[in-house]
């Protein structure tokens, strides 16, 4: 049962419902059954990697440059069911994409977004971004790695944080400060021929996590880290140029939260029919139908607010405070769906083996990244108000 | 009024009468026979008609309600929590009634108590205990609420006398009262004035039509060139010190009062679905009735800790401004909740004035935004817990 009530499946275009069955067979097939060992180990999965490649989804909206040049709304439904399935994979995509290829997309010339898009559609080259750095989460825009300009090439310093993929990418966009005029900027790091990381890059895992366990988001270390001139991004001159890749992953985040939900219902409901107590399945307690109904509420308006967020996207209204408005209502409505499914298998809902505790705990980092529920309503608050009240 | 006779368990579920002493217990069943006799038969019309019944004030006179917890000058000279107590059954009552003995007790009256003369104590204290007379407290005025600081009344000394020129809003009781207690901002900064509303000048009219607190009356208030003679100032008070003082008498007593409309209104939706029959059987009967009066109760019983608690240490001598926020944001908030929770087990009835929640949830939400609101008890804790005051970070552009 895909809980579609209000008949939304009549709303979607034949491209997005063709990527929809392609991502939801993937993700049947290939992910789920395997997935929770490499959670419980905070193992990545390589393997799944290829089969990614081959479902047409890497580079997602962008046009051109061997990408799929896929609608907002097929994006959005890729997005929805990788994280049905499951938010590492989702993460690990959603920085290969969004964030990554997005901004060589956004940012970068004609001839950079040649030299690398192409290899990063196929995964042959993986993508990270690396934005937050150890003392600057919310407030990125005051990150502290430098970045200075040394004949033809710039030089690195600094220390990043939560960058994912970061430990095995082939191309690494970094965010730094131009010593000299104090504006941010991206910088690609690459991979040399030998398929290592230049002189001082470094990386470390960040272990211990209770969420988003099969991707890996490590910790990097900058200690003058050459790069040639050419690899800083032409586009990309300000912190605003960070913040309107931001703004179009935001989007991307609603959706995965949706998809989390979605997981979450689907078990709860199923789990709810199975299981016996007092005689009867406890989907028969009136307790246990209202929770249902009331996630199925939730699952639904989101849905919407979804299928608008995709159409304004594709007429090219979307805005920043659009983005943060979603972005916060999804973190909040999807996390408490997992909350009450994960209620609804009782001790159950505790193990792995039902997955209802992986999405729970995935959908905390949801919550966190892409601009915290405190940053996104002082975004829209700001936009309200027109005061800013971030300090 | 609670109709089906309840349980003690769903009536005092954790025992709490326990905590009491016997002297305590007498007096709060004082208050409630006198809320069962005089408000609950008439306060649906009096809130429908937007009626203080002035002759009230006498009654609760009589029982020592007025100014309970101050000494001397015919005050009746009760403990915190006793007040609290009381506070607690004239809510079960009606919000508005219990803030007419708010006002005249912990703001009118603690203001004279705290700051005034001897004179000024023996001239007031003992008719308005006696409830003969009746007194007001103006602070907030129409561009000054939550922020006193930015009052615009002045007091300006001219030879012998004092002038008072401004405006104040939301004055409770002002336009029956016989006495007001004004704060205003001079040289010496913020004093407080006991003005005779009689004084020429001085003006009070009722603000209506309400949609909350409909059996009492807050006014509006202007001041012009409302002169005084020199002994009216309250020698006690200087700065915002004194003021705040007071709203700390009144804010602990909602600590008491929001708990005792929640609990009158759990009662109510109680005894409704225990008599209210669907599908044949009464609505008591299904789970999620049940989880609805489960949840009310356990923050009425919580609540009903943190006030004698709070009590206690007011008793004690050592609560502190902070701590009263804590009781006032938590127990309005949980109250405003299980008010209107109630009224949805009563269905479509819960939508009348024969029964009780939907006039204490309406109620409630001017109880929540006087005596400070939700975001400045909280701002207070805030700053009690981090040492930084946020009252205007985060609003500058």
């Amino acid at each position: 049962v895909s809980p579609d009530y209000y008949l939304l499946d009549e709303l979607l275009t034949d491209d997005a419902r063709a990527v929809r069955d392609r991502v939801r067979a993937f993700v049947d097939g290939e992910v789920t059954p395997v997935i929770n060992d490499y959670w419980a180990e905070a193992e990545f999965p390589f393997a799944l990697v290829p089969k990614i490649a081959e479902l047409g989804i890497v580079g997602s909206t962008i046009e051109g440059y061997g990408c799929p040049g896929l609608s907002p709304l097929a994006a959005g439904m890729a997005t929805l069911e990788m994280a049905r399935g499951d938010g590492s994979i989702t993460t690990f995509v959603g920085v290969q994409s969004g964030l990554a290829m997005g901004s060589i997309a956004l940012l970068g010339s004609e001839e950079q977004k040649k030299r690398w898009l192409p290899s990063m559609a196929t995964l042959d080259a993986v993508g990270a971004f690396a934005l937050t750095e150890p003392e600057h989460g919310s407030d990125s825009v005051s990150l502290e790695t430098w970045a200075r300009h040394d004949g033809e090439h710039w030089v690195l310093n600094g220390a990043k944080r939560w960058i994912g993929n970061a430990s095995f990418a082939d191309v690494v966009i970094v965010w730094a400060r131009d010593v000299d005029d104090r504006q941010v900027k991206a910088f690609v790091v690459e991979k040399g021929a030998d398929g290592s990381h230049p002189d001082g890059y470094s990386t470390e895992l960040i272990t211990g996590k209770i969420g988003k366990r099969a991707v890996w988001q490590p910790d990097v270390e900058l200690r003058d880290v050459r790069v040639p001139a050419d690899n800083k991004l032409a586009g990309a001159n300000t912190f605003h140029d960070a913040t309107r890749v931001l703004t179009a992953t935001r989007g991307g985040a609603a959706w995965e939260a949706l998809g989390h939900a979605v997981a979450a219902f689907e078990i709860a409901l199923d789990y709810a029919g199975r299981r016996k107590q007092f005689g009867k399945p406890i989907a028969s307690f009136q307790l246990v139908q209202h929770t249902l109904a009331g996630m199925l509420a939730e699952i639904t308006s989101m849905q919407l607010y979804c299928v608008r967020m995709a159409q304004l996207q594709a007429q090219g209204s979307w805005t920043g405070p659009m983005a943060s408005l979603a972005k916060l209502n999804h973190a909040r409505k999807a996390r408490q769906v997992c909350l009450d499914a994960r209620d609804i298998l009782g001790g159950n809902g505790l193990l792995l083996e039902h997955h209802v505790a992986r999405h729970l705990t995935d959908m905390e980092v949801v919550h966190t990244y892409e601009g915290t529920d405190n940053i996104q309503a002082l975004i829209v608050g700001r936009d309200l108000t027109g005061i800013a009240a971030f300090a | 009024m609670p109709e089906a006779d309840l349980t003690a368990r769903a009536r005092d579920y954790l025992d709490l009468d326990g905590l009491l002493t016997g002297e305590e217990r007498a007096l709060r069943d004082r208050v409630r026979g006198f809320v069962d006799e005089r408000i609950r038969p008439n306060i649906a019309r009096w809130y429908e008609d937007a009626h203080f019944p002035r002759e009230i004030a006498a009654e609760m006179g009589k029982l020592g309600l007025l100014g309970m917890h101050l000494t001397g000058y015919g005050c009746a000279g009760r403990s915190a929590v006793e007040y609290g107590l009381a506070a607690l059954e004239l809510e079960a009552g009606d919000s508005g009634l219990r803030t007419f003995v708010s006002v005249q007790g912990s703001l009118a009256m603690s203001a004279i108590h705290k700051f005034g003369t001897e004179e000024q104590k023996r001239t007031w204290l003992p008719g308005m205990a006696a409830g003969e007379l009746i007194g007001c407290f103006g602070l907030t005025e129409p561009d000054a609420g939550s922020d006193p600081a930015a009052m615009t009344t002045t007091a300006r000394r001219d030879g012998d006398t004092w002038v008072l020129d401004g405006a104040k809003h939301w004055i409770g009781l002002a336009s029956i009262a016989d006495v007001a207690v004004i704060w205003a901002g001079s040289d010496e900064g913020v004093r407080g004035f006991v003005v005779p509303t009689g004084t020429p000048g001085f003006a009070a009219t009722a603000i209506e039509p309400k949609l909350s607190m409909r059996a009492s009356i807050q006014c509006d208030i202007g001041l012009d060139g409302v002169r005084l003679p020199a002994d009216a100032v309250l020698p006690g008070a200087h700065g915002l010190r004194g003021p705040f003082a007071c709203l700390n008498e009144a804010r602990y007593g909602i600590i008491w009062g929001a708990m005792g409309a929640a609990r009158d209104a759990y009662e109510t939706a109680l005894a409704y679905a225990l008599r209210r029959r669907q599908f044949g059987v009464p609505i008591a009967a299904f789970q999620l009735t049940q989880q609805k009066l489960v949840d009310m109760v356990l923050e009425i019983q919580k609540g009903l800790l943190v006030a004698l608690h709070t009590g206690r240490l007011k008793d004690a001598g050592t609560l502190a401004p902070e701590q009263i926020s804590f009781g006032k944001l938590n127990n309005v908030r949980e109250a405003i909740a299980i008010c209107r929770e109630a009224r949805t087990v009563l269905g479509g009835n819960g939508v009348t004035l024969e029964h009780s929640p939907a006039r204490h949830a309406d109620n409630l939400e001017g109880v929540r935004t006087y005596e400070g609101t939700d975001e400045i008890h909280t701002l207070i804790m805030g700053r009690a817990l981090t040492g930084i005051p946020a009252f205007t970070t985060g609003a500058q552009s």
